[in-house]
């Protein structure tokens, strides 16, 4: 082991950064040719796609249109144009894409061969102007389908953004077992996000996604149920019950189910969310705490008096939300003043600031109430 | 005698030798690392893999504030005009002697308010709580007992609101996406309990209103220190932490930028409150405690989340900076040694620990002991004088090289544009920085060990500027 061996290494290590190097000033200089050449092809693209509403427009060579959108560049080039294209005239974006249907099927199986980022990409032009193909056996989907098997989180999540575009149940479905089966996690809120974008029936959708949800995880049932309470009307109130009451789900599956009920308040929910409010020690906290929160939407003696009592609750959060569905829903003074005399400071404090009592008090009162 | 003498300094080639050649691996394999990912992330985004939505997650952002009136006001302004759609200010006054608090509450018209506060961690008492009545998002701010750093962070976390937070610090400021970008890996992975984000120094650039630290007028500073730190602040961001974080291995996430999972934060115990690098403590004691809970976790750094924060401009103010984060590194180093080859801590307790308690904590004393042999043996006429400069220069070469990559790396990576005085310019401070102030570095990391009893509790205060007045 001597110096020599070590500059030997050394030497060799000067070699490959200076290689890195000259890549990177390489990479800079060539950028700007590459984002020119990229703005000349999207200009050929924008110059074609302006001639497709007018009277001559372009009788597309198949083979052709075939041979160039299979390279990433011409597709990028491709998405740009039409991105624009679309924002002025979104039905001239879809006939070309029902007309070319071939060409962007024959795309899909090309795509399906390439790496993760690329299917991702083809998935996102898809997602963002391909027409809805609600109810149908779609062989676009299918392929689309396939793509899931060697995914990326990104590729996953623009094909499911391809599937809510198309407006294929059957399909979501299918892609939320496979995802599943691997043991994917995906977020409950870009699933929730997603599926309100989905461009078929929602709610039958909502119902065929909910009719699986023993078979998937957690976070797929949170999606659900995330995507059901922001539908209008209360179609799942009591299924939705029926499964909170009956049915062993994981814990935050529940609290989501709990929370649904403060959107869509229903009757028959009340007595389930007093339980949970009032035997909040016995069962699981998390859920008092949803509870307390949603009992604001179930305006009447029976809420307002759990409520008070649960603003002695031993635990903070639900003490926090019962204070702030009792201002919701109204506290008279007389109740304020009944809290006051229970003698409960906590609840005093935590009731005064939900209702904006905020006057500091004097300066030798100034200490923050802080509580476990 | 003389025979005694040569076997030890022949023992101390072969060990300084054998360091050298570790981290000029350790350096080519992070710089590689981190070049390659980043160009990976670039050619992903252009493809438009990530993911886009509208809403994330609600995020409570704490700024910890110690006598910081003269940049706070600025730091909250910028936090306000952040492109997120649901989040909270918490700031926290420190027992500040200064007006830090005052110019809070004249420019917002903030209102004392009677506040219940949930004690997850110990903290020094609030003395009182303010809020701003009409701002975009809610503006909290906290008055309290001086508690160091890591106190008023406990005390920001018992007030958020949110399953997350993210502490910054009062003089940096958040790039406007920082939010939307840093929250992308919890999104990506549910067992993501902390994430790191990439510090800049803002000094290189004009921070307006409209942009934000986007669409950059980017330059070097002309303040040499400030400039040198650019350089470092690009090499150590973009190597070490990107190839530490590709095994889970980062054992800091920058007190200046940083998004953690409260809940987690809570179980572990908050921030500590008697050690100087309290960002260290926190993340190394996030993976003891994962790791012994056997939970799953992942703490990762997300590069493209950009904080920009003030470097000091004054030798006397980087000494101080240095000479704390050196202490808060023995601190915690020594603290968490139990971690150190055992094999419930896998990479983390081997690798990460390793190269902070030989390349960051001892290099002081084994550089130093190396230069003294070195002078030892030339005086004693057993060394190469000519041979041993010219390996020294080869080696500063060497760093350099890697210097200038991750800084080009950086500004294609975000499509900066520089003037060819500023690339001359950043050639000349990489060898600068790697010849002599490495050197500089030393020394100062040397005498915060010899000082460790003296300053072991010291902060020190550098002098703040406003951040219009920074460049």
């Amino acid at each position: 082991m001597g110096l020599l061996s070590v500059k030997g290494v050394i030497y060799f290590y000067i070699f490959i950064c200076v290689a890195l190097l000259i890549f990177n000033l390489f990479y800079i200089s060539r950028s700007d040719s590459v984002k020119r050449r990229q703005r000349r092809k999207e200009r050929r693209w924008e110059k074609e796609l302006r001639r497709l509403s007018t009277e001559d427009a372009p009788k597309w060579d198949q083979d052709k249109l075939f041979q160039k959108l299979r390279h990433i560049q011409e597709l990028m080039a491709f998405q740009r144009a039409m991105e624009r294209r679309y924002t002025t005239d979104p039905k001239v974006v879809h006939s070309f894409f029902l007309q070319n249907r071939r060409v962007f099927l024959r795309l899909a199986m090309e795509y399906g061969n390439k790496s993760a980022m690329e299917q991702a990409f083809f998935a996102y032009v898809i997602a963002a102007f391909h027409p809805v193909r609600e109810g149908q056996q779609d062989p676009m989907a299918e392929r689309l389908l396939g793509y899931l098997e060697d995914s990326t989180v990104y590729s996953r999540e623009n094909v499911l953004n391809a599937l809510y575009a198309l407006g294929n149940a059957q399909a979501v479905e299918q892609a939320y077992s496979l995802m599943n089966q691997h043991s994917w996690y995906h977020d409950p809120r870009l699933l929730a996000d997603g599926l309100s974008r989905f461009q078929g029936p929602k709610e039958a959708l909502a119902q065929r996604l909910w009719a699986r949800r023993g078979l998937w995880a957690e976070c797929f049932q949170v999606g659900i149920i995330r995507f059901a309470d922001g539908l209008p009307g209360d179609s799942f109130g009591e299924v939705f019950l029926a499964a909170l009451a009956q049915e062993p789900l994981p814990l935050e599956t529940r609290f989501t189910l709990v929370r649904y009920f403060n959107r869509h308040p229903i009757p028959q929910a009340k007595p389930l969310l007093l339980d949970l409010l009032k035997e909040e020690t016995i069962g699981d906290r998390e859920l008092a705490i949803a509870a307390a929160m949603v009992l604001s939407s179930y305006a009447d003696s029976e809420s307002r008096e759990a409520l008070k009592q649960a603003l002695c609750s031993p635990n903070w959060y639900v003490r926090q939300n019962a204070a702030r569905s009792l201002q919701k829903l109204g506290i008279t003074q007389a109740e304020a003043a009944q809290i006051q005399t229970m003698g409960d400071r906590y609840a005093t404090e935590m009731l005064d600031y939900a209702l904006g009592h905020q006057t500091a008090g004097k300066a030798g009162e100034r200490e923050v109430l802080m509580t476990q | 005698m003389s025979e005694m003498i040569a076997q030890g300094l022949r023992v101390v080639e072969i060990f300084f030798l054998l360091y050298l050649l570790v981290y000029a691996s350790y350096l080519f394999l992070s710089v590689s690392t981190g070049a390659w990912r980043l160009y990976h992330l670039d050619r992903m985004r252009s493809v438009k893999n990530e993911l886009k939505h509208t809403f994330y997650f609600p995020v409570s952002i704490l700024v910890p504030a110690y006598n910081e009136e003269v940049t706070i006001l600025d730091s909250v302004e910028s936090l306000l005009r952040l492109d997120y759609r649901i989040y909270e200010i918490i700031v926290v006054d420190d027992g500040s002697r200064d007006s830090t608090s005052q110019v809070l509450i004249d420019h917002f018209h903030m209102k004392e308010v009677r506040r219940p506060i949930r004690l997850s961690i110990p903290c020094k008492p609030i003395a009182s709580v303010y809020e701003a009545p009409d701002t975009r998002v809610r503006l909290t701010l906290l008055r309290k007992q001086n508690g160091g750093k890591g106190d008023a962070l406990n005390a920001g976390i018992n007030t958020a609101q949110y399953p997350f937070f993210l502490c910054i610090d009062a003089d940096s400021m958040l790039q406007r996406d920082a939010l939307e970008r840093i929250v992308q890996p919890v999104m990506e992975d549910d067992d993501v309990v902390a994430v790191g984000g990439l510090i800049r120094v803002a000094q290189c650039i004009r921070l307006d209103e409209e942009t934000q630290g986007q669409g950059l007028s980017y330059h070097l500073p002309w303040n040499f220190l400030t400039s040198m730190q650019v350089m470092e602040y690009d090499r150590s961001f973009l190597a070490s932490r990107i190839l530490l974080d590709s095994f889970n291995g980062n054992l800091i996430i920058s007190g200046a930028f940083g998004l953690f999972k409260k809940s987690v934060v809570i179980a572990a115990g908050g921030y500590a409150t008697d050690v100087l690098g309290e960002d260290m403590e926190l993340v190394a004691k996030l993976h003891a405690y994962c790791r012994n809970n056997l939970e799953r976790y992942s703490i990762r750094y997300e590069p493209n989340a950009v904080c920009w924060s003030q470097a000091p401009s004054a030798l006397s103010d980087l000494f101080k900076q240095r000479r704390r984060w050196h202490l808060g590194l023995f601190q915690c180093i020594t603290r968490y040694r139990f971690m150190f080859l055992k094999p419930r801590f896998g990479l983390v307790g081997t690798v990460s620990y390793l190269y902070y308690l030989l390349y960051e904590l001892f290099s002081p004393i084994i550089e130093v002991v190396g230069i003294t042999a070195m002078a030892v043996a030339a005086v004693a006429g057993l060394l190469n004088v000519r041979f041993m400069l010219q390996f020294y220069l080869l080696f500063a070469i060497y760093g350099s090289i890697l210097t200038i990559t991750a800084f080009f790396q950086r500004i294609y990576t975000q499509n900066i544009h520089i003037s060819r005085q500023d690339v001359f310019r950043a050639c000349v401070m990489c060898l600068i920085e790697n010849i002599f102030f490495r050197v500089v570095f030393d020394f100062i990391r040397l005498s915060a060990f010899l000082t460790y009893q003296k300053h072991k509790k010291t902060w020190g205060e550098i002098k703040r500027v406003r951040h219009s007045d920074a460049r």
